[in-house]
């Protein structure tokens, strides 16, 4: 009996002590694998010395790939393969967020508003040699639109299965159902990957979806090596790559779920770099100075957003949600969560891009006429919210903790729900949240992709107008910016639908983020696009 | 018998860990120097100091008082669960073992299908499914744990059912649910109850375990287990986030175990 005693209390003792070091447990499971193992068969001794081996890369992100069909996924981690996976007719590179020629050399623009035609590269090849076609652009295209999911959402409307005309194998005229500014923009998106039309042989039920979850058709820089889902995807250089071949042979991105462990393997050079997401601004601060590591900074197209759901009691008053926007401490959100790496915004155009508008109402932290604000709405007496945040963002709860505690001041009592990703999402989508923290970076750098997901009625729920605003007047203006090609009147059109929301106050947005990334400092050729920070340009990168 | 308690130094200390987080839980509001729920950006990770005993978290509010508070969510869990789990399962574990038959049949299978699953991952997936609050750990550890007490009911009960105290209630005439709840019951429920207060120290730790995986406790409240969860980023910078909350966790799970093990050792008639 007494053995036995002593038994329980150790156990007791072994647990809470794990428990207390959970985060470090998970570390040692971690280094057991260091990423030398595996594929690459280098002598043991490189690794040790700075850099480690040169030919291979290791990045690491916390949040899982889900699969690789380019046009099914809409996940960052996902693009961030695709995009290498793959190419399109047009790409983004480096810092600009104009786009490039890429498997198109060059292209005419429409003299009838609606018709472009391409010239493809003839060099181009997929990873099995075949030649990149017109066929296998139009193939593309008709496949996105058919399988009804992320990709489809960019071209509906835009394009449809007729719009395709083959001149010959490496020109191809694509005519729009009807005048759609952006159009070349979204061609060099993560939708517009073009795969190899071979996969028609694989397509069963499903348009091929379940086929190329776990391959890769196309016809980028790396192809894919393997991949052990939840822990590491390996992408090797294209060693027949019809552009320029890339200088890293090898890169892992590695799913670390402990951003400590991440941080830790970063430290110790296991790693080279770390999404940008991962860490927070916090432990970002530490890491500065540190040996052999470096902050990249750039300005970003990230903007953090509240929405409201002015489908729910009392969010449908417009005086309440001004109440909330006075109730925002937007300086201590600046300064203490985010540590300086942000500044103001008023809507969700980021400064810096086309349409952005200077002048719209900023909403001052004045609890006081919150309070007057509230009385006015004949809601003086308080009353309960909910803000829905998705966990494991450090950088949200601390905002969400933050309202909490102002918002009791003006009398509303907010209940912070704290959900898985996949939760949050069907829960925002569905409309059934009342305030919700959310974050946006725009996939090409038009003033339209932003406000049509943010402001049309149509794009309420899953096409992301998470506040279910309604604005017939704003519809009208969207859908005239999508058809006129005069660029003054388009910045006059974005500049109006941001002043009305800026009054209107469907979303509270806190503030424009900058881009930090951490970094071993051997690692060169690494450009930040403020637009895509999901985007690595692998392709690019060169270790020393 | 208090002699024979106190006689024990690891239950005496059992004893007074038990005695000061009961204090602590009653006392909070006086005792803490700060509002726990006070967010202060300014003084975010401040090292303990003359101010801050504990330190600050990651948006300044007092570690030590937090602490304080969350005696009261640790010993609420602790006590409903076990409160709620231990009469289930003692009148389930009675009339199995009592009635015995088909009864006894359905009544122990269902236990069984309960132990067959770990009891945090049962626990877990409860708590998943009903989504994360405070109030769904607590049902959640409540349904995985009463078949515990059933097991232990049911074996006393067919260890005493034959006795000759139950046969003379038979005899005089008792009706069979008077001869359960006024004969069985009570003369059968000692070593369940035991188990019961060595089992509030495990419930602490099974719902920390839970709020620290994010299935428990929201923000703000000063769960120990997600504050444990909150602090696992900045562990290497801002030590005491972690520390404090650990060693809290620690302090009261050892705390209810010393004390149920020296009430094992005084009641278990197999010890004397």
């Amino acid at each position: 009996m007494r053995k036995n005693n002593f038994a329980i209390k150790m156990l007791v003792l072994a647990l809470t002590v794990l428990l207390a070091l959970a985060g470090c447990n998970k570390y040692n499971e971690e280094t057991t694998k260091t990423p030398t193992d595996g594929k690459d068969n280098q002598p043991k001794q490189t690794e040790k010395a700075g850099s480690g081996n040169p030919d291979v890369f290791n990045y690491a992100t916390n949040q899982d790939i889900p699969h690789l069909d380019p046009h099914g996924t809409s996940s960052n981690t996902s693009f961030r393969v695709t995009y290498m996976l793959y190419d399109r007719l047009v790409t983004y590179d480096g810092t600009d967020t104009e786009i490039k020629p890429q498997l198109a050399e060059k292209w005419d623009l429409p003299e009838d508003g609606v018709t472009y035609t391409f010239y493809l590269n003839k060099n181009a090849k997929f990873h099995d040699g075949t030649p990149v076609t017109a066929e296998a652009v139009k193939y593309s295209y008709t496949r996105a639109l058919k399988i009804g999911k992320s990709a489809a959402g960019q071209f509906n409307g835009v394009i449809d299965e007729n719009s395709f005309e083959i001149i010959d194998e490496h020109t191809i005229k694509i005519k729009l159902l009807k005048p759609f500014s952006p159009f070349l923009k979204t061609l060099g998106t993560v939708f517009g990957n073009i795969v190899n039309p071979k996969l028609s042989e694989h397509e069963g039920n499903d348009n091929g979806e379940a086929y190329l979850a776990d391959k890769d058709m196309g016809s980028g820089p790396f192809v894919l090596d393997s991949w052990a889902r939840g822990q590491k995807l390996v992408l090797k250089a294209n060693s027949d790559y019809w552009g320029e071949v890339p200088k890293l042979k090898t890169v892992n991105v590695q799913i670390v779920n402990e951003p400590a462990t991440a941080r830790l393997m970063l430290e110790k050079g296991e790693l080279d770099l770390l999404d940008d997401t991962m860490l927070s601004p916090d432990v970002l601060k530490q890491l500065e100075g540190a040996d052999g590591i470096e902050i990249l900074k750039s300005p970003g197209y990230a903007i953090d957003d509240i929405s409201m759901n002015i489908e729910k009691k009392p969010l449908d008053n417009v005086k309440v949600r001004q109440a909330i926007a006075h109730a925002v401490n937007y300086d201590s959100i600046i300064n203490d969560v985010l540590l300086g790496a942000g500044e103001r915004i008023g809507g969700i155009i980021p400064k810096g891009m086309f349409g952005y508008n200077d002048a719209v109402k900023l909403y001052d932290f004045d609890l006081e006429k919150a309070k007057e604000l509230l009385k006015e709405a004949g809601q003086e007496k308080g009353f309960k919210l909910e803000i829905a945040i998705s966990e494991n963002n450090e950088v949200r709860k601390n905002i969400a903790v933050m309202l909490q505690s102002d918002f009791k001041k003006i009398g509303i009592d907010l209940e912070i729900k704290s959900l898985a990703w996949p939760t949050y999402l069907d829960l925002v989508t569905s409309g059934k949240h009342q305030l919700a923290i959310g974050g946006w970076t725009p996939d090409y750098a038009d003033p339209d992709y932003n406000l049509w997901y943010f402001a049309h009625s149509s794009s309420k729920g899953p096409g992301f107008n998470l506040a279910f605003y309604d604005n017939k007047k704003v519809d009208q203006l969207l859908e005239e910016g999508r058809q006129t090609v005069d660029e003054g009147r388009r910045e006059e059109i974005y500049k109006e639908i941001q002043a009305i929301m800026a009054e209107e106050v469907p979303y509270i947005f806190p503030s424009q983020r900058k881009v930090q990334v951490p970094v071993r400092t051997w690692v060169k050729g690494f450009e930040i696009n403020p637009m895509n920070t999901w985007y690595v340009p692998f392709q690019k990168i060169t270790k020393d | 018998m208090a002699r024979r308690l106190f006689s024990s130094p690891l239950t005496l200390i059992g004893l007074f860990i038990v005695l000061m987080i009961i204090v602590l839980t009653i006392f909070a509001p006086w005792i803490s120097p700060k509002d726990p729920l006070e967010v202060n950006l300014g003084q975010k990770l401040l090292p303990p100091s003359s101010e801050h005993w504990f330190g600050t978290d990651e948006v300044g509010r007092d570690i030590f008082s937090r602490i304080i508070y969350g005696t009261r969510i640790s010993l609420k869990i602790g006590l409903l669960v076990v409160v709620i789990a231990f009469p289930v399962g003692t009148v389930l574990g009675a009339i199995a073992g009592f009635v015995g038959g088909v009864v006894d049949q359905i009544i122990m299978r269902i236990t069984d299908i309960f132990l067959s699953f770990p009891g945090i991952i049962l626990a877990m997936s409860i708590a998943a499914a009903l989504g994360p609050s405070i109030e769904n750990v607590l049902l959640a550890l409540a349904i995985t744990w009463w078949p515990w007490y059933t097991r232990i009911v049911r074996s006393s009960v067919l260890s005493i059912k034959n006795a000759e105290f139950v046969e003379s209630a038979r005899v005089i005439g008792a009706n069979p649910i008077r001869v359960l709840f006024k004969e069985i019951i009570p003369n059968s429920i000692a070593p369940a109850s035991i188990q019961a207060s060595l089992d509030l120290g495990f419930v602490i730790l099974a719902a920390a375990g839970l709020s620290f995986i994010g299935l428990g406790a929201q923000p703000p409240s000063p769960e120990w287990g997600a504050m444990l969860s909150s602090s696992r980023e900045i562990l290497r910078d801002a030590w005491w986030a972690a520390t404090f909350p650990g060693l809290a966790i620690l302090v009261t799970v050892l705390g209810f175990n010393l004390l149920g093990d020296g009430l094992r050792d005084l009641l278990d008639p197999k010890n004397r």
